[in-house]
């Protein structure tokens, strides 16, 4: 047992973050990802697994949550991948495939969003469209309507994409308080050496971190083969919960400045729009509940 | 990443198993140490020439957390072979590892931390216990408490001031005192979770020339070494996981209403409990040697405590009052025992506090763990 990277995660996480520090400031998350050079990479398979698994998915939606990019298209890409390209549902072809290497290929441009849309019916199915962004090269897609258990599977990846993004968005709320902690000074002491502050920071280190590790072992087991189940709505409870927690905690430690400025107000926001894309910490543990009461009861 | 045990720790636990299994149930736990012993279970990580196997803190640590599992007294374990042990196999004279390690490794001996003085809190620089040169060797007075299981213990490591200096850590020294030697009282001291405290009294204790651990004065500089070594969180991880286990069963014995309405919360703490599993054993994986880095000894510590002290909780708030006082059974006793001793899972072997100050000492999260 243990959460080493492997060296080529390490690579991964490098280059995304290099990137991130290079890429304009309107960049996208896609942008900054497609910059690194490895976009062929997402279509390859090793022994009919793909390269880039959830795992790698999840290390490169965190840094992008931590330099705060925006996560609409590259949500689009990782889940059209799921659906259309690595097989998780019936409607991958390699029609579709190439499809993506075509977009992926000839954007230059930022990439209009959304590549992908999706909404749910009232049976728990899945409608999935191509977006606005395919218009260009993708007349050959097809629409796909997912039954409810794969829906759901595809979902549940979504989710705990999300969910490792929150830790990115909280991962960044802890590293700019614990500067201002670090730096500031009042009452002639520097305000990290209250413990009051410290011990806060160091809460919210240790809920981001368990956060994380759900993150991570969840994907793990999907990437074995092994179904998320109850464990995608529980993991992104535990990370909308730190990421919450981590932006109050940001805007306290900066004090009156933490309403105003802009990027710990866009922080804070970006926390509570992950909120929304989840769900609330309550909701998801009901629905984590539930489905571990139905696992249980084999239905 | 692994979130599983590797091949060779699976085998460990097999093996305990097979012996945990062979045993009467009726033994006296010492019985069963001294079994796991003779197999050189008990300290795998030792090298071989002290009764160990030569292999690493984490196949270790996979022994640690089934033998903690099976209820036999883990803190005995855990303060014996990590904490006495390791301090002696890395501090130790030659002539102490291969005095001590060989009984140690093998189940014939236990040994105690003699390192709290009342109300000295969690400052062991505050000691009033002093070792006075005595021809070849020293003479030891003073009085320890919250220590457990002494009534077992042969040895125990004792801090003492040997000296005065410029600033109280200076002038603290370590030595292994043998309890058995004239002057030594033991006494126990209640404790609501059951097993007893001790309170060790030492009145002009003999020790020998090869007693003293580490360099003279400067036991300071080795203690917190000594702590790290118990702090892996496995023994918290224990307490988590078999209360949960026993909430589990109990759960199933409630009308579906109740179980349903109750079963919300089982399913975050076996989530914290798992994730809390997997911090304890990535720290004994980055361990160099016997030595874990602090900081995610800090971060594994506090989250295997706090999982089982939310389980404790939860049976005492929401779940025992629901199940009601009879049928008694062991999970219920056991349930009702966590409710006692969940408060001192953030209190032994340095507070949440301390904790917490190590884990403001390295943020972000991404140092601790990668």
């Amino acid at each position: 047992v243990n959460l080493d990277l492997d060296p080529a995660q390490r690579d991964l996480v490098a280059a995304v973050r290099r990137s991130a520090a290079t890429a304009p400031a309107a960049a996208t998350g896609w942008r900054v990802f497609d910059a690194i050079g490895l976009t062929d990479l997402l279509t390859s398979t090793n022994d009919g697994r793909p390269v880039v698994g959830l795992f790698e998915w999840c290390l490169i939606l965190e840094e992008l949550g931590a330099d705060c990019r925006s996560l609409a298209v590259i949500r689009s890409v990782r889940m059209f991948m799921d659906v259309f390209v690595h097989g998780h549902t019936a409607a991958a072809t390699p029609l579709a495939a190439e499809t993506f290497l075509a977009l992926a290929g000839s954007h230059r441009a930022p990439l209009p969003s959304p590549l992908l849309t999706w909404r749910r019916t009232g049976a728990d199915e899945l409608v999935l469209s191509p977006g606005t962004g395919l218009t260009e090269v993708a007349t050959t897609l097809p629409g796909v309507t997912l039954e409810k258990r794969e829906a759901e599977h595809i979902t549940d990846r979504d989710l705990l994409a999300c969910s490792a993004y929150a830790v990115g968005i909280g991962r960044r709320c802890l590293e700019l308080a614990h500067e201002r902690a670090r730096k500031r000074v009042v009452a002639r002491r520097r305000l990290l050496e209250y413990q009051g502050v410290s011990h806060r920071l160091a809460e919210v280190a240790l809920e981001l971190s368990a956060a994380r590790i759900g993150v991570w072992r969840t994907a793990w087991r999907e990437d074995a083969g092994e179904p998320a189940g109850h464990l995608a709505p529980a993991t992104a409870a535990a990370c909308v919960a730190a990421v919450l927690t981590s932006a109050h905690t940001a805007v306290q430690i900066f004090g009156a400045a933490g309403t105003s400025d802009p990027t710990i107000v866009g922080l804070y926001r970006a926390a509570y729009d992950l909120a929304d894309v989840c769900g609330s910490a309550r909701s998801l543990w009901l629905r984590a509940s539930s489905r571990w009461g139905s696992q249980a009861r084999g239905v | 990443m692994l979130a599983e045990l590797e091949p060779g720790q699976i085998t460990l636990v097999h093996e305990v198993d097979r012996i945990l299994d062979g045993g009467d149930s009726e033994a006296d736990p010492r019985h069963v140490f001294a079994r796991l012993g003779r197999q050189r279970l008990l300290a795998v990580h030792y090298p071989v020439e002290y009764g160990g196997r030569g292999l690493s803190l984490a196949e270790h640590a996979a022994v640690a957390e089934r033998i903690s599992e099976s209820g036999l007294p883990d803190t005995v374990h855990l303060v014996t072979v990590q904490a006495v042990g390791c301090t002696i196999l890395t501090f130790g004279t030659e002539h102490q590892r291969a005095r001590w390690l060989p009984p140690i490794a093998h189940g014939l001996l236990f040994a105690s931390l003699l390192l709290s003085e009342e109300d000295a809190g969690s400052d062991p620089t505050r000691i009033d216990t002093t070792a006075v040169p005595d021809g070849d060797g020293w003479r030891i007075s003073g009085v320890k408490t919250w220590s457990m299981w002494t009534d077992w213990s042969t040895i125990a490591l004792c801090s003492a001031r040997t000296g005065s200096g410029a600033h109280h850590y200076q002038g603290i020294s370590l030595f292994l005192v043998d309890l058995t030697e004239d002057g030594v009282g033991i006494v126990p001291r209640s404790r609501a979770a059951g097993d007893p405290y001790f309170v060790v009294t030492m009145n002009d204790v003999r020790a020998g020339a090869d007693s003293l651990v580490g360099e003279l004065h400067r036991g300071w500089a080795l203690l917190p070494t000594v702590i790290d070594f118990e702090r892996g969180g496995f023994d918290h991880l224990a307490r988590a996981t078999s209360w949960l286990r026993a909430a589990e069963r109990e759960l199933q014995t409630l009308p579906p209403e109740s179980r349903a309405v109750l079963a919300g919360s089982l399913v975050q703490f076996e989530y914290a409990v798992t994730n809390a599993r997997l911090l304890a054993y990535h720290a004994a994986h980055r361990a160099e040697g016997l030595l874990v880095d602090e900081v995610m000894a800090a971060y594994a510590k506090l989250a295997c405590g706090r999982a089982a002290q939310a389980i404790a909780r939860w049976a005492g708030e929401e779940l025992l009052p629901v199940l009601g006082a009879e049928p008694d059974n062991s999970d219920r006793a056991a349930l009702r025992a966590a409710v006692l001793e969940a408060p001192e899972l953030t209190i032994c072997s340095g507070p949440q506090e301390l904790q917490l100050d190590v884990i403001a000492s390295e943020i972000p999260i991404g140092m601790a763990l990668r």
